[in-house]
């Protein structure tokens, strides 16, 4: 494989590494890796890095990059809202890709805030066949309440915190199913049923979803089931994969689980493209 | 800034190369990482303090040491001779594609260190600028294998902890090979000679650390040397603080400073 660091965009001020398969398998969408919060493009711990190595070792060609005002890439010039700037790097890595290897057609990945990023991009643009969140958005059900609040019954450290965050909650603030999930821990996502209708839309665009949770996001998800209770029939869908790594952290830091989720990307990547 | 991709074709080393602002410039820069967590955690000050030495005209070169990074190579291809290697071939990357003839380092923790390290190995070094340089490689591994027991337990990244006996090999997030860790276990900054000729800034952003062994071992080889505290909160191998990004504009000045001296006017003190 071939690794090259590139300037691309309108602008030439997104910064991204390039890696290109030996013998790219022209029938294969490329893999863009988002930003995962504010690391740049490297990923937690080197987990884009590796990532990018092992889907270019399967024929993928893989751009991690990072998008604007992240990273290596500077500041978008005028007044784009973060969602508008999102679309527009994306769109643009897209057409680098397309202009400079002919590739018409892409999968984006992203975790955390690069998960929302994924999804959002996927939603708007037609040439997306596949979105892999890795703890992304996520709605609580009885049986993540039910895990969550059980093993706090019995502390009264965990009571005083949650009674904090009560007080919080009726001075104004919404509940957690008003408009917004998910307030009264913090994050902000959008409604549930907005959410599926996304993934409804993805779907009927035959758009191939992997769809990961951590047990370090343990505030919104606590159980392997959760999505299935969450959105039962878009769990059943053929294209939909879902997995639920109940030991690792948020950002993968242990090197078992960060081989785990490599393997499991890429075993997903070249069963479904 | 201009993406480079340097070393030997077996091993290509990543790089960005930031231009003196202005031009043409006789000042040159080669910035070397920490290693591991803290390397991720200091990108963004890598990165700010790249842009204000551009700035001040100067040409600018960060990149990253094989197996780290965007370079070559991965945990089994680390190691401390490896990466003194790296330095001087960056530093010889520096040199040439600025075409100046001597070069100063600015390195922060085991950066500092591995820069020190590959001393002889480098061409002309005029300045070096070392913050929180890592004096005992013991004393550093010992505070990681410390930090990662606690990142094991911190219940905000695992509700269920995780146990010293499954992270065998690695520290912090990284791999850490026997043989890499024996070698990290040998540094000992003050049993080498300084390179002849340099002139040392070294900034500690704790008040209590204490780098009299190394200023009395540069004294007395007869270097210059000027060491000032820069207080800020790096927490550097704090197992709860792992992805604290260090947003340090204070000491991004201080080591600009240091490292540019007559462009501020200010009068050197020995301390």
């Amino acid at each position: 494989m071939n690794e090259r660091s590139v300037l691309f965009g309108s602008t030439r001020s997104i910064y991204g590494v390039v890696t290109d398969p030996q013998g790219a398998r022209q029938d294969r969408p490329a893999v863009l890796l988002l930003n995962a919060g504010l690391m740049h493009h490297i990923g937690p711990f080197r987990l884009y890095v590796l990532m990018a190595r092992a889907l270019a070792a399967l024929g993928f060609t893989v751009l991690r990059f990072d998008l604007s005002s992240k990273g290596d890439s500077t500041a978008r010039p005028g007044k784009l809202s973060y969602a508008e700037s999102v679309k527009t790097d994306v769109a643009e890595a897209l057409d680098y890709l397309e202009q400079t290897r002919g590739i018409k057609r892409f999968v984006l990945l992203g975790l955390c805030s690069g998960a929302d990023d994924a999804y959002r991009c996927g939603l708007t643009d037609e040439r997306i066949d596949g979105v892999a969140l890795l703890d992304g958005y996520a709605y609580r059900t009885a049986g993540f309440y039910l895990r969550y609040y059980l093993p706090r019954l019995a502390s009264p450290a965990k009571w005083l915190s949650f009674l904090k965050r009560s007080v919080g909650r009726t001075s104004g603030q919404p509940g957690p199913d008003a408009g917004l999930e998910g307030d009264i821990f913090g994050m902000a996502f959008p409604p549930r049923k907005e959410f599926a209708a996304g993934l409804r839309k993805l779907l009927e665009r035959n758009t191939s979803l992997l769809i990961v949770y951590s047990a370090g996001w343990f505030e919104y998800y606590n159980y392997a089931g959760q999505f299935g209770d969450a959105f039962p029939d878009i769990a059943k869908n053929s294209k939909v994969r879902v997995e639920y790594f109940d030991r690792a952290d948020h950002t993968y830091t242990i090197v078992a689980d960060r081989k785990r989720l490599i393997d499991l990307v890429t075993g997903w990547a070249d069963a479904s493209f | 800034m201009q993406p480079l991709l340097f070393g030997t074709a077996e091993r290509r080393l990543a790089g960005l190369y930031h231009p003196p602002a202005r031009g043409a410039s006789q000042r040159a820069f080669l910035l070397c990482n920490p290693i591991g967590q803290e390397a991720v955690r200091a990108f963004r000050c890598y990165r700010e303090l790249a842009l204000r030495l551009s700035q001040a005209d100067a040409h600018v070169l960060r990149f990253d040491y094989t197996g780290c990074g965007d370079s070559w190579g991965a945990a089994d291809d680390c190691s401390v001779d490896t990466w003194l290697q790296d330095i001087a071939s960056a530093a010889v990357e520096l040199m040439d594609t600025a075409a100046v003839r001597q070069l100063s380092v600015i390195g922060m923790r085991m950066g500092a260190t591995l820069a020190w390290l590959a001393g002889s190995r480098l061409p002309r070094v005029d300045t070096m600028v070392m913050v929180d340089p890592v004096l005992d490689g013991q004393g550093y591994l010992a505070a990681a294998r410390e930090a990662h027991a606690v990142m094991l337990e911190d219940p905000d990244r695992f509700p269920k902890p995780r146990s010293v006996a499954e992270t065998n090999g690695e520290l912090l997030g990284f791999e850490m090979s026997d043989a890499l860790l024996g070698e990290m276990a040998e540094i000992d900054l003050c049993a080498h000679r300084p390179v002849p000729g340099v002139r040392v800034e070294v900034l500690a952003t704790d008040a209590t650390s204490d780098y009299g062994r190394l200023t009395a071992h540069l004294e007395q080889a007869g270097v210059s040397c000027r060491q000032a505290t820069v207080p800020f909160d790096a927490r550097w191998q704090d197992g709860t603080a792992l992805e604290r990004t260090l947003i340090a504009p204070d000491l991004v000045s201080a080591i600009l400073e240091s490292a540019i001296p007559d462009s501020t006017g200010r009068e050197r003190t020995g301390q």
